[in-house]
């Protein structure tokens, strides 16, 4: 997710400092081999996204690095059991001195720090963001192929595909008039058309109200938009909203109290929705519950 | 100043003789309704004139209700408040100083009470205590005052008031910049463009009510100014020998600024230059009399900010510009004109 990315701090402005110190550190630690071991040992994650599904594989104990979000539990939805890890902030110094036999990246992560690992010698394997849930079991595929766990995968994939089905059977056809539901976070930051968090109330059965407005990947949508859109369903994203700033402030405006007056709001984890992880059927199942009751509630009008 | 009592007391009558700012105060607050009411027609959402007429009596839709009503009915009595502060703060601090470059922007009161501000905002003071922030952001400008009168001394040139107050402008920006980047939230280092730049995007009436006490008494103790600062054209020794004791002026000056230009900032961030043009562009209009320029300085602040407030929501619906942008577009090239033609006046 690039809100999460944007939250590291990337080293570029010292990029020339840190060649450097690469340099001399490469000269005093040799660099592994270019290429992956078929069954990896020591795997160094950099984004918070594949340190879950790590964690998910069952693979804690082949890792030696995850990132700093990853143990923290407004980034990670498996904060407990990344606890104890040695924790990165995705700089290639830091991943140099472990050694690793495999780099994960994710595909927003401080590329020149991929750049620089790759022209060291250490094999990286970048998994790209996912924007809708066909990407969840590719990059579980991908994640469980790279750690020479491909049958762990499949068995992942197998199991999310059908949780997915029966969760979401019976819902209307598609192109039934859908109920319209719109997630909004600090700042006015929603998810449109190719984002996960789009897919998700996608797939729950909801017209994303933030799609309708036009908006692709991630944005803010302007607090009058989401009046004037009135959605049924109003998501609220905890996102990084644990400390004080005007960004936060911006959900307790009393416009959004205004108008939300009889219709369903909800307050989400957003670290389950920011990565494409099996974690995201809990979010799908929250709101096909709200979306069935939506439609008795209709039905019980109509009689 | 080296006229006698006698003289001074005819002159000072007949300054106060010329012209009458009735109806150029009446002029302006006409304006000012004209231009308030613009400002609520301009957003994101398109909404006719007719509907948001409905609105304001209470008619259209709900949604329609609550966007003109909680969204752009705060946001435009903001930019009056706001700017109401700034011209007459920016009309006192002029008179007062007998400084043509002087105003809060520039000679540092904004950024420290945006560092104010920002101390009690980030640290969640202001989450557990209200008031704190309005209070933060006074604080904060009573430092900047004082630290301005420390580093420029009394009676200071014009020249040597406008180089301290870059000195207290420049390390209130870097302290608000530092404490944000320190602040836990991550928010709080893209923040850093609003407390320097300024805007009023997404307030409510919870800020007007949190601010404007503190406003108004601000505004009160300028207003008590007129007839010293009028006096004070003649010189200190004259207007001291009229009755007006300087040093009480100067802290009424101090503290009504620190009020009202504290609370200002605290909801609205950093906004230069308007209380530096607003004054120079009334000033012919009132025969040169400070103190008959406090009130139309005052309007003309508030027509500028919620036209500046119009101007930066036309060019990117939904993704706005922040109102320093604006005003320092329009007041640097001003503030430019202004020492070029103040050089030439000097011998």
């Amino acid at each position: 997710m690039s809100i999460v990315a944007k939250g590291r701090r990337r080293p570029g402005h010292s990029v020339a400092a840190l060649a450097l110190a690469v340099l001399a550190l490469g000269l005093i630690f040799p660099p592994a081999s270019s290429a992956a071991p078929a069954n990896p040992r020591r795997i160094a994650s950099l984004n918070v996204c594949t340190d879950q599904l790590l964690l998910l594989l069952g693979l804690r104990a082949r890792l030696v690095s995850v990132t700093f979000l990853a143990a923290d539990p407004s980034s990670s939805a498996l904060a407990e059991r990344a606890r104890g890890l040695r924790l990165n902030r995705g700089r290639a110094e830091e991943i140099l001195t472990l050694k690793p036999d495999l780099v994960l990246a994710g595909s927003t992560a401080a590329s020149p720090t991929v750049q620089l690992l790759r022209r060291l010698g250490y094999p990286v394997r970048v998994v790209p963001l996912a924007i809708a849930l066909a990407d969840i079991p590719r990059n579980i595929a991908t994640v469980a192929r790279a750690v020479g766990e491909a049958a762990r995968g499949a068995e992942m994939i197998a199991r999310f595909q059908d949780s997915l089905r029966r969760i979401t059977a019976g819902l209307p056809a598609p192109e039934a008039p859908r109920p319209t539901a719109l997630l909004i976070g600090p700042n006015g930051i929603s998810s449109g058309h190719r984002s996960l968090a789009g897919a998700i109330i996608d797939a729950a059965g909801f017209a994303n109200g933030a799609a309708g407005l036009g908006l692709a990947g991630v944005g803010r949508v302007p607090l009058e938009l989401v009046i004037r859109t009135r959605p049924q369903l109003l998501i609220l994203s905890n996102l990084k909203a644990d400390h004080p700033s005007l960004a936060v402030a911006t959900l307790a405006h009393p416009a959004l109290a205004g108008v939300t007056a009889g219709r369903t709001t909800i307050r989400i984890q957003h670290h389950v929705w920011a990565c494409g992880t099996p974690l995201v059927l809990d979010a799908i199942a929250r709101l096909v519950r709200i979306r069935r009751g939506i439609d008795a509630a209709a039905r019980g009008e109509r009689r | 100043m080296t006229m006698d009592r006698g003289a001074g007391a005819a002159a000072f009558s007949g300054i106060r003789g010329l012209g009458s700012p009735a109806p150029l105060a009446a002029a302006l607050g006409a304006a000012l309704v004209v231009v308030s009411l613009a400002s609520l027609g301009v957003g994101p959402s398109a909404i006719g004139a007719a509907d948001i007429a409905a609105a304001l009596g209470g008619g259209a839709s709900a949604e329609v209700r609550v966007i003109v009503w909680e969204l752009r009915l705060p946001r435009a009595l903001l930019a009056i408040m706001v700017g109401a502060t700034l011209g007459l703060s920016g009309a006192a601090l002029q008179g007062f100083l007998r400084n043509p470059l002087a105003e809060p922007g520039l000679i540092g009161i904004s950024s420290s009470a945006a560092l104010g501000a920002v101390l009690t905002l980030y640290t969640g003071i202001a989450a557990t205590f209200t008031l704190a922030l309005p209070l933060g952001g006074i604080a904060g400008a009573m430092v900047g005052v004082i630290l301005l009168q420390l580093l420029a001394g009394r009676g200071a040139g014009a020249l040597s008031l406008i180089l301290a107050g870059i000195v207290v402008t420049s390390m209130g920006g870097a302290l608000t910049a530092l404490v944000l980047n320190l602040a836990p939230s991550p928010f709080a280092a893209l923040e850093i463009v609003f407390w320097l730049m300024g805007s009023l995007a997404d307030r409510s009436f919870d800020h007007l009510w949190l601010a404007l006490p503190f406003t108004a008494a601000g505004w009160l103790l300028l207003a008590t100014l007129g007839r010293p600062l009028d006096a004070l054209t003649l010189g200190e020794d004259t207007a001291r020998s009229l009755g007006f004791d300087i040093r009480q002026v100067r802290t009424r000056l101090v503290l009504g600024t620190a009020l009202c230009v504290g609370a200002a900032t605290a909801i609205a961030g950093t906004i230069g230059f308007l209380g530096l043009v607003v004054p120079h562009l009334l000033r012919p209009l009132v025969g040169h009399r400070p103190g008959a320029l406090l009130l139309p300085s005052a309007l003309g602040g508030a027509i500028l900010l919620v036209l500046a407030d119009i101007a930066v929501r036309l060019p990117f619906p939904g993704n706005e510009l922040k109102l320093g942008v604006l005003t320092a577009l329009v007041g640097g090239p001003f503030f430019l004109w202004l020492i070029a033609a103040y050089r030439s006046r000097l011998p």
